[in-house]
């Protein structure tokens, strides 16, 4: 296992009507990208604030490299990179010059990453920062994060504002700085847009985490589902009498669902040459169908509770 | 401890309203100088106080013309019976002389009739008599015998006769004025009388005022101690360079003593005391104020429009509007307005302390006033130049107090908008509380001006004095600085509320939660 970048031990944030962040206690290991998804008002935003030290935990703290998030939150900043939740600018004439004041702060004299990244989003920096669409203040406020090439990225939903095709470049961008062996937290409320880059991702719902997701683990499962229609009745008869796990029956349709472990994909596909199949069809498994799964273990697990 | 890119941004974000107010208020100032320089910036002033002057020669004037005419129909009225009696007398015995004369040479060729006529009319004389008639008769007859005048020119000379008598009868330390005024009023009435037969008291008020009219302006001349009093206050050598330097003649003159005696006399002949009918009409402006003559003229001598126009209006309201102005847009713009937009959360995602972001934008703030005043400053300084040798009358020492005093008071306030912009996270509660009270202590000292000892008390609203209670700009003390006096621990409040506010500020800062 990588040594950890960012401990986050028990931390609660409390606005009061159920609203902040509470008992929070998860890890980003060096070199992961760690996904954190909610929805609107869930806590991602004010996770994120406390690691960069803007906001004071009421309970429990943050470890940064062994620096506390708050108490150092300078010096943290030595090695984080951030893209806020809501982009604005300083008030300042161009984006280029923008991006020269920020160099200026982090005293960062050679801008040619900077440069790159201004080429490979194609972005015009000549525009007023503040009279730039959503997705070029987006864009901006990237290269801003990353041009000091930073150990350590907290990205707040930085996908939203961009177009797929922009979407598909940032993502590209991002692999690459894991390739470089970046540790990033990403946060987004849509699945799709993360499940591809991230190593883990956390489900938040109401200022709490629901799961810790391995994405390993739903890219590669251990069992796999096909989704199996007959052209006639005998054979879908027949076959359900197998020794094989089924989930499902359609009956009209002469359809099975069924639960393959990965060692027995030989000896299935072995039985399947026996019968004669309208289609086969493999019903690829996803985060949100593994959240989902968790959110009505967990809802089924809260009702036997009560 | 400070950041440079940071102080960078702050200039760029805010010169343009700084340069904006600095030039306003600086063309503002210079202009104000220039206008007071060489418009004779007292003209006001001045002509107040002409008018307030007038008031009080005028009031002088009517009020000796009064005295002068009561003292002239006294005399009237006691030397009335004694001219009647001896213009009777002398009238008689000239006309029982001519009779006699004309007789004893007509009917009696008599060879000396003067002589003869004397003899007889002697003899029906009582002893004491003779004398005086000897006299009377001996004048008469030898005129008439000189030069056989006709009925009116015997009657002028017996008037001249009777004058003389009048005269020659009076004592001897009687002055030589005095005997002159008798002579011309002697005149007047036997004029009347020897036509009348008797005088009223009409006759008699007239013959007074007509003295006075006539004689008034050339009186003035004569030394006394009313007149002496406001060459003083005034400072004028005679009474006539006064009286030309306010435009008056001796036509004017008279004609004013003459309208004042008009009016006693109708107040006197409609009953009223002459107390009270002189105090009527002498009332001038000065007199109507519950403090006398002396102190108001003081006053009024001392109020310098340079100053309430320059110190008060311009450096304590007027200027101070845009830098304060300047003050609560910057101040807001410089942490809350970053805070609330979000963009400082670029600036604290690098390795920049918090307490080096107020720090930045305290001294960006405060430098930027400095600044500001420095040209301010600089523009009073060249326009006073420009009109040094005009009536400007603010010293350059006054000017660079009046510059610093101002900057002070600017930076107490920006202070307290500072505090505002460090404790919200949002524009409209940093704005609307630091604005706020900035804009109420504005407007507090302009309401309080009215109130205020600066403006003469005929002009003074005094309950309006209380706005100067709820304003820290009254702790800058312009009129003290201008017209002396201790005005530096105001401006040392001022100094201790700006460092207060900065540092809680800049603490409040560090500790509080961003939302960035």
């Amino acid at each position: 296992m990588n040594a950890v970048d960012i401990k986050i031990n028990h931390i609660t944030k409390d606005y009061g009507q159920n609203r902040g962040v509470f008992d929070l206690n998860f890890e980003l290991r060096r070199g992961e990208i760690f996904g954190f998804v909610g929805t609107n008002g869930s806590g991602k935003t004010t996770t994120i604030r406390q690691i960069m030290g803007f906001i004071k935990p009421n309970n429990g703290h943050i470890d940064i490299r062994g620096l506390d998030a708050y108490k150092d939150a300078t010096e943290t900043k030595k090695f984080i990179g951030y893209v806020p939740g809501e982009i604005s600018f300083p008030d300042l004439p161009t984006g280029i010059s923008f991006i020269k004041s920020q160099a200026e702060f982090l005293k960062l004299k050679d801008l040619s990453y900077a440069n790159e990244l201004i080429k490979i989003f194609q972005i015009d920096l000549r525009a007023n920062p503040r009279k730039m669409s959503k997705g070029m203040k987006q864009k901006t406020a990237v290269i801003a994060a990353l041009m000091n090439d930073a150990d350590i990225l907290l990205l707040d939903e930085p996908t939203t504002g961009l177009d797929p095709l922009m979407r598909k470049l940032f993502l590209e961008v991002l692999e690459k700085e894991k390739a470089k062996g970046k540790t990033i937290l990403i946060s987004s409320n849509i699945f799709e847009e993360i499940e591809a880059l991230c190593d883990r991702v956390a489900l938040i719902k109401d200022g709490k985490i629901i799961d810790i997701a391995v994405m390993e683990e739903i890219r590669n499962p251990i069992k796999r589902e096909y989704k199996i229609e007959f052209n006639n009745k005998d054979d879908f008869e027949k076959f359900k009498l197998e020794n094989i796990e089924i989930v499902r029956i359609k009956e009209e349709q002469n359809q099975v669902i069924v639960k393959i472990n990965k060692e027995e994909y030989n000896s299935f596909f072995k039985t399947l040459t026996k019968y004669n199949l309208k289609f086969i069809n493999e019903n690829k498994y996803n985060l949100e169908k593994y959240f989902k799964e968790k959110f009505n273990r967990l809802e089924r697990d809260g009702e036997n509770h009560d | 401890m400070i950041s440079v890119p940071l102080l960078k941004q702050s200039i760029k974000a805010n010169g343009v309203a700084w340069l904006l107010v600095t030039l306003a208020t600086s063309i503002m100032l210079g202009i104000l100088i220039f206008v007071l320089g060489n418009i004779q910036s007292n003209e006001i002033r001045d002509s107040l106080k002409d008018s307030f002057i007038k008031s009080e020669l005028e009031a002088q004037f009517k009020s000796g013309a009064i005295d002068g005419f009561v003292i002239v129909y006294d005399t009237i009225y006691k030397l009335y019976p004694e001219i009647k009696n001896t213009y009777d007398q002398v009238t008689n015995l000239s006309n029982v002389a001519v009779l006699t004369y004309n007789e004893l040479k007509n009917q009696f060729n008599h060879p000396n009739p003067k002589e003869g006529a004397i003899q007889i009319i002697l003899n029906n004389t009582p002893d004491e008599d003779k004398p005086l008639a000897t006299f009377i008769l001996t004048s008469v007859l030898t005129y008439y015998e000189t030069n056989n005048p006709t009925q009116n020119e015997l009657t002028q000379f017996i008037s001249k006769l009777v004058i003389d008598l009048i005269i020659n009868n009076m004592e001897e330390e009687v002055p030589e004025e005095t005997r002159a005024v008798v002579k011309s009023i002697s005149q007047q009435i036997i004029e009347i009388y020897s036509k009348n037969n008797e005088l009223t008291i009409e006759n008699m008020q007239t013959i007074a005022r007509l003295y006075i009219e006539n004689s008034f302006y050339d009186q003035l001349g004569t030394p006394n101690e009313q007149t002496d009093k406001m060459l003083e206050v005034f400072g004028y050598d005679t009474i006539y360079e006064l009286l030309e330097a306010f435009g008056y003649n001796k036509t004017t003159v008279n004609g004013i003593a003459s309208s004042g005696i008009i009016q006693y006399i109708s107040y006197i002949n409609n009953g009223m005391e002459h107390d009270l009918a002189k105090s009527e009409i002498t009332k001038s402006l000065f007199s109507q104020m519950p403090e006398d003559v002396a102190e108001s003229l003081t006053e009024l001598g001392d109020m310098n429009i340079d100053h309430l126009v320059v110190g008060t209006i311009f450096y304590k309201m007027a200027g101070l509007l845009l830098p304060i102005v300047y003050v609560i847009t910057t101040a807001n713009s410089l942490i809350a307005g970053q805070v609330d937009s979000g963009s400082l959360a670029f600036v604290l995602s690098t390795p920049t302390k918090r307490r080096k972001v107020t720090i930045t934008q305290m001294i960006y703030l405060i430098g930027s006033l400095i600044c500001m005043y420095i040209i301010i400053g600089v523009v009073s300084f060249i326009a006073t130049m420009l009109v040094k040798d005009k009536t400007f009358s603010i010293t350059y020492q006054d000017l660079l107090k009046l510059n610093v005093g101002a900057l002070i008071t600017v930076i107490a306030i920006s202070g307290i908008c500072f505090l505002a912009s460090a404790w919200f996270n949002r524009s409209k509660y940093s704005v609307g509380v630091g604005g706020g009270l900035s804009m109420f202590f504005l407007v507090s000292t302009i309401l309080g001006l009215f109130g205020s000892s600066t403006i003469p008390e005929a002009l003074r609203i005094k309950a309006m004095n209380f706005f100067n209670y709820t304003t820290i700009i009254t702790l800058f003390d312009s009129e003290k600085i201008l017209s002396g006096g201790t005005y530096i621990y105001g401006l040392l409040i001022l100094l201790g509320i700006a460092i207060i506010t900065y540092i809680i500020g800049i603490i409040r800062f560090d500790k509080k939660d961003l939302p960035l």
